[in-house]
């Protein structure tokens, strides 16, 4: 199992309740992570529309995911 | 009603009876005195000449446009001239008005004008330096210009030669909403000399807590028409030119054409595709944001950059149900404010070439935390814009009551209600419809025949448009109704 902190941003941030969390899993990807978040929290967007950044840039879908790292979980915004 | 020239004191009470109407409930009344000092000097009195005959046409042509300009009963203005101690009146203007706010504006509009118009001269009586003569418009152009930037251009790396880059560049600003109006105002502060704004919508009530361009009587305008006056009156000396359209696949490269730079401060997917597409094409950079709750993004696309485009970030629009928009989420003006002015600032750094531009990340703010993260992206080397492949999407159509060949077009279109159940069976749609509240969203591309346009309406146009950009992006021709579904007539 790794420690994942996971932070939420923009309409993630707003459906889950949280700003960020602790999370233990076995998931080797941020995609598979996401999928696994989505069915707890319910999020509205499919894994596709979601980007994931790590150590301050954007990581791909299929990277991969270690221990103790911080993913940053950003949905697409539109407002203005 | 009427300007005059006097060299005996000026007694507003002498003046008041010009200004008596029963229709009127507001008398505003405004004397410039006489004060002890300017620009740091202590003055003793000032003296006024006038060409007395000039003066008075004049005064009285500003007298009349006044009363063409706003909805005003009676207007007198007085100016005194000759020899003037401290504390006496130098000028005095009064309007009469049937309500405050239209006195108001148009006593403030006169005076301004007799300042900058009038011919009157005036010289200052200083204490230690010898009297100097002035024109009463507070100095000339170039010095104004001059002392009007000159904290600007005090800043590392501004300079004279900043402000002219600055006066002789061309922005593009889309959407004159949360992020436009702040953008826009720091924008034309600080002097850049050619402006295009652009929005197709009006004025609500509840634009106004964060579009801080606008006040209650600007309710019902268009958004660039309105944002244009406003900002003339900030800077005169700058060009507008203000578009009052929905920027569209037909008039983007039109609206694109020589300018400097493009800020996306629009609210909507299809608009910020639609520019990073035709931004690439035709070699423009693209400053984009948008923002939710307390949050921005932020993200300054340049051509042939490493960092790739929007396309890159994004690839395919996300379905509307996904993303909420400023008014189901809420939003403030705080964070508009910010993330509008995070533009105007890449904006400038851009124009002045400066080499701490943030292109090739996006900025995370957020406003309430305070914490600002910038991501790196990379380009994305199956991205269709990036490789030249020609992705501009066509837009939605606006259709309205009044447009040509609407009942045309309805015979043969489907119909689509996005609202929600409860707002349907409230007052339903005339016709035949297809109901899809929100949760159907996702399923529609299933349920429409791409072959045959589709029409899309709500309460108000804003989820018409969220739907119907989605739709066209996948293929379908679209037609949005900017209206309540209500509204549209029967035709079948």
């Amino acid at each position: 199992m790794k420690n994942i902190q996971v932070l939420y941003f923009a309409s993630l941030r707003e459906q889950c309740g949280k700003e960020s969390e602790n999370i233990q899993t076995s998931c080797e990807t941020p995609l598979a992570l996401y999928e696994e978040l989505r069915s707890r929290y319910d999020f509205s967007l499919p894994g596709g529309q979601v980007k994931f950044a790590v150590d301050n840039a954007y990581v791909d879908a299929d990277s991969f995911l270690m221990d103790g790292m911080e993913l940053l979980l950003l949905p697409p915004v539109a407002g203005g | 009603m009427g300007f005059q020239i006097q060299s005996t004191p000026v007694l507003p009470q002498d003046f008041l009876h010009h200004l008596e109407d029963p229709a009127c409930g507001a008398v505003v009344q405004f004397e410039g005195r006489i004060r002890n000092h300017n620009d740091g000097l202590n003055v003793n009195g000032l003296h006024y000449e006038a060409h007395a005959d000039f003066a008075e046409a004049e005064g009285n042509r500003i007298l009349t446009e006044a009363q063409e300009r706003f909805a005003i009963g009676r207007c007198h203005a007085v100016h005194r001239i000759g020899s003037l101690g401290i504390g006496e009146i130098a000028v005095w203007v009064g309007v009469s008005s049937p309500h405050r706010q239209e006195a108001f504006l148009a006593c403030r509009w006169i005076m301004d004008e007799i300042k900058q118009r009038a011919a009157i001269w005036k010289k200052e009586e200083y204490s230690d330096v010898d009297p100097k003569w002035v024109g009463i418009a507070d100095t000339t152009e170039s010095d104004a210009s001059e002392a009007r930037y000159q904290r600007q251009v005090n800043l590392p790396h501004f300079g004279t030669e900043g402000q002219q880059k600055l006066k002789n560049a061309k922005v593009l600003v889309a959407g004159c909403g949360g992020l436009g109006c702040p953008a826009l105002q720091s924008l034309v502060a600080m002097g850049v000399g050619t402006i295009t704004l652009c929005d197709g919508d009006r004025i609500a009530l509840d634009n106004l807590p964060r579009q801080i361009l606008f006040g209650d009587a600007d309710l019902g305008r268009n958004k660039a028409e309105a944002a244009a006056d406003k900002l003339r009156q900030l800077n005169p000396g700058l060009s507008f030119r203000p578009v009052a359209e929905m920027i569209t696949s037909e008039n983007v490269d039109a609206l694109l054409e020589n300018q400097d730079v493009i800020l996306d401060c629009a609210d909507n997917f299809g608009i910020t595709y639609l520019l990073n597409d035709a931004g690439l094409k035709n070699g423009i950079p693209l400053i984009q944001a948008s923002v939710h709750q307390f949050e921005g993004q932020l993200n300054v696309f340049l051509p042939e950059s490493e960092g790739g485009c929007y396309r890159c970030l994004w690839p395919e629009m996300p379905a509307p149900g996904c993303v909420q928009n400023c008014a189901e989420a809420g939003i403030l003006a705080t964070t508009t404010t910010a993330i509008g002015n995070q533009q105007a600032m890449e904006a400038v750094k851009l124009l002045l070439g400066w080499k701490d531009l943030h292109h090739d990340c996006t900025l995370l703010t957020d406003l309430r935390s305070g914490i600002t993260r910038r991501l790196t992206r990379k380009k994305n080397t199956d991205c269709p814009t990036c490789n030249g492949r020609s992705m501009q999407l066509s837009s939605v159509k606006i259709l309205e009551l009044h447009s040509p060949d609407l009942h045309n077009l309805l015979s043969n279109i489907q119909k689509v209600d996005l609202r929600e159940e409860e707002e349907i069976s409230q007052s339903p749609p005339s016709g035949s419809w297809t109901p899809a509240p929100r949760m159907t969203w996702e399923a529609l591309p299933q349920q429409l025949d791409k072959s045959t346009p589709v029409l899309c309406a709500c309460s108000t146009g804003i989820r018409a448009q969220a739907v119907g950009e989605w739709l066209q992006a996948q293929g379908y021709t679209v037609y949005i109704w900017k209206a309540h579904a209500t509204d549209v007539p029967q035709n079948d």
